[in-house]
């Protein structure tokens, strides 16, 4: 059993509202470096059709490709089709009702994303791990009559229990959805406390004491399975989770935005840091030409200080008892231990978050790679 | 993101778990002696002269070294609270400020307890007084302590270290901040009563080592160092039990000084002692 801790945050008050900020002017649709492509320049696009021989690679609205672009991502720099929209809203498929599902649809869905069919509990992770970031959560949240219905016909379909964990830190999405689920009496609720790393779904397997093939889906996931088995094609849209220093911002965005879209409801980067996928697993990034895609969960804004020195180690031992996994990370700095470590490190950068001396041990796990 | 407390904390609290120790150690040597008329007005104030002293050479020490000027004061205080009351007090901050330049240079090159070695270079200063331990009214025994004023503090032993309540209450205070080493402290003392309390009973002799105030000061505050020790908590098991074993020993002929030997002797065997946990650790991953 993995030790978890509790990270301490300052309250900010949630907003029960989503900001829509899908009906953007163009998009830049991120291409893989080796991509085949189907369409030209000028070519007209429909929501959902295919732009990519060798990836399953959708156009996530309707509108005219204008140009072949080099954009940057929070991964780097990529190329991408510039789509301008058209706001016409055409669709290469009609959604199918989730009542309508047959087991053969599903199979095919779970194939699509590489999961494996469900012989035991299904556990539907919507704890979000990074302090201040709620995406999970407000995935849950947006859309929970439509993912209850389709969690029962998952749990009819193959006869398995369905267990819901959310934090019990997230009020709104437990009453929420307690309203439904007596309705789905295979469905269950287990609401945790706080702790950090539960959102990873191995540790909330471990934690919940489940068999390790247990199938476990992120509301993200179950987001892009939903849409997949309706519409045959992945959700051209994903949630993120802006915080500022006075609050925290919900949008739902398309998949390829860039972020001069969202001027209005950003603070100037000039004056932040910002930080991309959270505090403590994320890292800092540019905002210039940056285009928002779904590898990005939140965006968090941070005044910019002078970051402490790392100082003489106090061999206190803080960041091998906090090791979830056991290691002592003291040793990064020998080589044969690194790459040993390096296939049981979670990346949780506890040990860094603990070292009262600002140890910096992210820095040799990055050198490895 | 990073968790609340730092190292600057720790200073706090080992400042914190010092204070009391150390108004004991002016009440006992110097307010309660001028009080009952034993000593006069300036042999009262010896105390707080050492005090003081130890703060100003901590402080000019690190402007030279250009260290951190926290744990340099912190450092001559611990050491200052353990010292006899008889040390001579002009050649104790020469000696003092010698001791501090040169083990800390010293230990960039090796790994040793520096706190533990100025301590028992610190005897120099001792010896050019008498080798003694008490003040006026233990070595009269004119006030006659029983059990428990022993375990207050009344007994002889440094400065301000004798306390045997004191010294727990400041291990209770410590163990409050997750980065002090309570391993260390619990498992030197631990091993040091049982070891102690089998020799006593196997050899006939009095108890009262078992209980000495001095010892246990030193288990918490010098061998539990803020920067010298294993890596990991196995290995501080290991060196707080060697340390308790070897004190329990040597204390035997050295009542004083026995367990700050066995700190300096055992740091010296810290590097061995990580060699040996890290073989687990690259073993097991």
């Amino acid at each position: 059993m993995v030790k978890l801790i509790e990270l301490k945050t300052k309250d900010i008050p949630m907003p029960s509202q989503i900001i829509n900020k899908t009906m953007t002017d163009e998009i830049y649709l991120v291409l893989p470096r080796d991509a085949i492509l189907t369409v030209k320049k000028n070519s007209y696009v429909k929501i959902g059709s295919k732009v990519c021989q060798n990836y399953n690679l959708t156009s996530p609205l309707s509108g005219f490709i204008t140009s072949i672009t080099k954009i940057n991502t929070i991964n780097g720099s990529y190329p991408a089709l510039k789509i301008i929209n058209d706001f016409q809203e055409n669709k290469t498929h009609n959604p199918k009702s989730i009542a309508k599902l047959t087991k053969e649809d599903l199979t095919i869905a779970f194939d699509y994303f590489h999961l494996k069919i469900p012989s035991s509990p299904i556990i539907i992770n919507a704890i979000d791990d990074e302090p201040y970031v709620y995406t999970n959560n407000y995935y849950l949240l947006s859309n929970y009559e439509k993912y209850l219905e389709l969690l029962d016909k998952i749990a009819t379909i193959y006869n398995q229990e369905v267990i819901i964990c959310l934090k019990e830190t997230d009020p709104q999405t437990i009453n929420n959805i307690l309203t439904l689920i007596g309705m789905y009496p295979q469905l269950k609720l287990k609401v945790l406390p706080p702790l950090y790393l539960l959102g990873q779904n191995k540790i909330l397997k471990e934690y919940l004491e489940l068999p390790s093939p247990s199938l476990a889906l992120t509301t993200s996931m179950l987001d892009n399975l939903l849409s997949y088995l309706r519409y045959h094609e992945e959700s051209s849209s994903f949630l993120l989770t802006i915080k500022t220093e006075t609050q925290i911002l919900f949008v739902r965005l398309l998949n390829g935005t860039p972020i001069e879209y969202l001027q209005d409801i950003l603070p100037s980067s000039k004056d932040y840091l910002v930080y991309a996928n959270g505090l403590m697993q994320g890292h800092e990034i540019s905002l210039d030409n940056l285009v928002l895609t779904k590898d990005i969960n939140s965006l968090i804004f941070t005044p910019k200080t002078t970051l402490p020195k790392e100082g003489r180690c106090l061999n206190c031992a803080a960041c091998s008892n906090i090791c979830p996994v056991g290691l002592n990370p003291k040793l990064f700095s020998n080589p044969t231990y690194l790459s040993k470590a390096r296939l049981q490190c979670l990346k949780c950068n506890l040990c860094t978050y603990i070292c009262p001396a600002y140890i910096n041990f992210n820095k040799y796990l990055k050198e490895e790679e | 993101m990073h968790y609340s407390k730092t190292q600057d904390n720790l200073f706090t609290s080992y400042f914190l778990a010092l204070i009391p120790i150390l108004i004991f150690g002016f009440y006992k040597n110097g307010l309660y002696l001028y009080l009952n008329n034993l000593i006069s007005f300036k042999t009262m104030l010896l105390p707080v002269y050492f005090y003081a002293i130890s703060i100003i050479i901590g402080l000019l020490t690190s402007y030279i070294l250009k260290a951190n000027y926290r744990l340099f004061i912190l450092n001559s205080l611990i050491i200052c609270a353990s010292i006899s009351l008889n040390t001579n007090y002009l050649i104790y901050p020469i000696l003092l400020f010698v001791l501090l330049f040169i083990s800390n240079i010293l230990s960039q090159k090796c790994h040793f307890n520096q706190n533990s070695i100025i301590r028992l270079f610190l005897i120099l200063a001792l010896l050019l007084n008498l080798y003694r331990y008490e003040n006026i009214a233990e070595l009269t025994n004119v006030f006659n302590y029983n059990l428990f004023d022993k375990f207050l503090g009344f007994t002889k032993g440094g400065i301000a270290s004798t306390s045997l309540f004191l010294n727990l209450s400041a291990l209770i205070i410590l163990s409050f901040n997750k980065f002090y080493k309570k391993s260390i402290a619990l498992s030197a003392s631990l091993s040091f009563f049982i070891v102690s309390l089998v020799l006593a009973i196997l050899t006939s002799s009095p108890l009262n080592i078992v209980f000495e105030g001095h010892i246990y000061y030193f288990f918490i505050f010098i061998a539990s160092d803020i920067y010298v020790s294993p890596s990991t908590k196995e290995g501080m098991l290991i060196y707080g039990f060697i340390i308790g074993l070897l004190s329990a020993i040597l204390s035997k002929y050295l009542f004083y000084e026995g367990a700050v030997l066995s700190i300096f002797l055992v740091s010296l065997f810290i590097p061995l002692i990580n060699i040996l946990i890290n073989k687990k650790y690259l073993k097991s991953s």
